[in-house]
């Protein structure tokens, strides 16, 4: 019995003594980490349309010679209380027969390199234009460089094109599904 | 002639993006109450952490769903972040046009967890749905911590105090519960009481 009574006693002090470590601030739960928590300005987007239309467009052909290009406009709008940036990407555009892959910019736009690849971008906002990939960017960028500018509070228009890919993709007849998601970081 | 005919069948069948526009005029967003988290403490192989909460808001004027979501930006600084190591409670949520709600966020750092520094995004989007090209919205907060180097025993000591951090109050209410009734039983065994109105 008087084993049982001390092995209890030393098992309520090893959880009392492991839920105290280690000395950080602890509330009831999972250790509480300091941080600098950076306040207002904070950051705040509103985009309208949330869907856009391409039309139908047939697929590109000859290394760009017969590229397909289609666009579409929306609104976005910073409504925080500051300038912030804003960052870009896109999923594959996925179908029932398969997905199309979206391409970065590699100084020339070819999307009949390889099949079931094509190019989504961003014009009428961006210096330069911004193609979208998997990996969220800075849309808005300095002139001639990849630096992240300022988004200032207030609105703007600007239009998404698309880049067909290449005859022989799948997706022939398809309505295809993608999600360009851009996201406020506070500058 | 044949050329034409054969164009306008591949225009007509071809893959398309066509999409049935919904409420045009509808404005999405979100925003977070928080800017930018840097942990001030190196933090620990094996460890929880729990990060202060995020306000999500929505600012738009229609009812719109949100995912929160780990993610890293082009060009960061330090390593990104593994999504497996953050745990959002909820991780997805619907709110109405101005409302907002808290999500916290948890941190848990694997036993394994490489040392060195760390960046990403702890960013809230609106979850879309439907066919076609879905232009969504996120609002972030940049988050940055250091992970030290530690000993495979200290990685596994901290790993074994956030799970007992988790559990409480059980980790030291039921032993001293348990300690309590032996600790009772032992004194009425040895000792006798008897309660008596006082004469």
């Amino acid at each position: 019995m008087r084993k049982y009574f001390l092995a209890t006693v030393a098992l309520a002090l090893v959880a009392l003594t492991a839920s105290a470590v280690p000395a950080f601030t602890a509330d009831s739960g999972t250790v509480t980490v300091s941080v600098t928590a950076q306040a207002p300005p904070a950051p705040c987007l509103t985009v309208t349309p949330g869907t856009v239309n391409f039309g139908a467009l047939p697929f590109s052909a000859d290394n760009g010679a017969g590229m397909s290009e289609g666009n579409a406009e929306v609104d976005i709008a910073n409504c925080g209380t500051a300038g912030q940036n804003l960052l870009g990407a896109t999923t594959d555009a996925v179908g029932p027969s398969g997905a199309w892959t979206p391409l970065p910019y590699l100084g020339t736009i070819d999307p009949c390199a390889a099949p079931n690849r094509f190019y989504l971008y961003l014009f009428g906002f961006t210096t330069p234009v911004l193609y979208m990939t998997a990996t969220p960017a800075p849309v808005t960028t300095t002139l001639g460089g990849p630096t992240a500018a300022v988004f200032p509070v207030g609105a703007k228009t600007f239009r998404f094109g698309i880049d067909m890919p290449c005859r022989g993709s799948n997706g022939a007849g398809e309505t295809k599904a993608l999600t360009a998601t851009f996201t406020a970081v506070v500058a | 002639m044949a050329n034409t005919r054969a164009a306008a069948v591949i225009v007509a069948s071809v893959a398309s993006l066509l999409i049935g526009v919904g409420a045009a005029s509808a404005d999405r967003g979100v925003a977070l109450d928080l800017g930018r988290l840097d942990v001030a403490q190196t933090l620990t192989p094996g460890g929880g952490y729990r990060l202060p909460p995020l306000g999500v808001r929505n600012p738009g004027d229609e009812v719109t769903s949100y995912r929160l979501v780990v993610s890293h930006f082009e060009g960061q600084p330090g390593k990104p972040i593994p999504a497996r190591w953050v745990r959002f409670e909820p991780n997805q949520l619907t709110l109405k046009p101005g409302r907002t709600k808290k999500v916290q966020a948890r941190l848990s750092l694997p036993t394994g967890a490489d040392p060195g520094d760390y960046a990403g995004l702890l960013a809230a989007q609106i979850v879309t749905t439907g066919k076609g090209a879905q232009v969504g919205a996120g609002a972030a907060a940049k988050v940055t911590f250091s992970v030290e180097s530690a000993t495979l025993l200290g990685a596994w000591w901290y790993r074994i105090h956030a799970y007992l951090s988790d559990q409480q109050p059980w980790t030291w209410l039921l032993p001293s519960l348990l300690a309590m009734a032996l600790l009772t039983r032992q004194v009425r065994s040895r000792f006798a009481f008897r309660v008596e109105r006082r004469a």
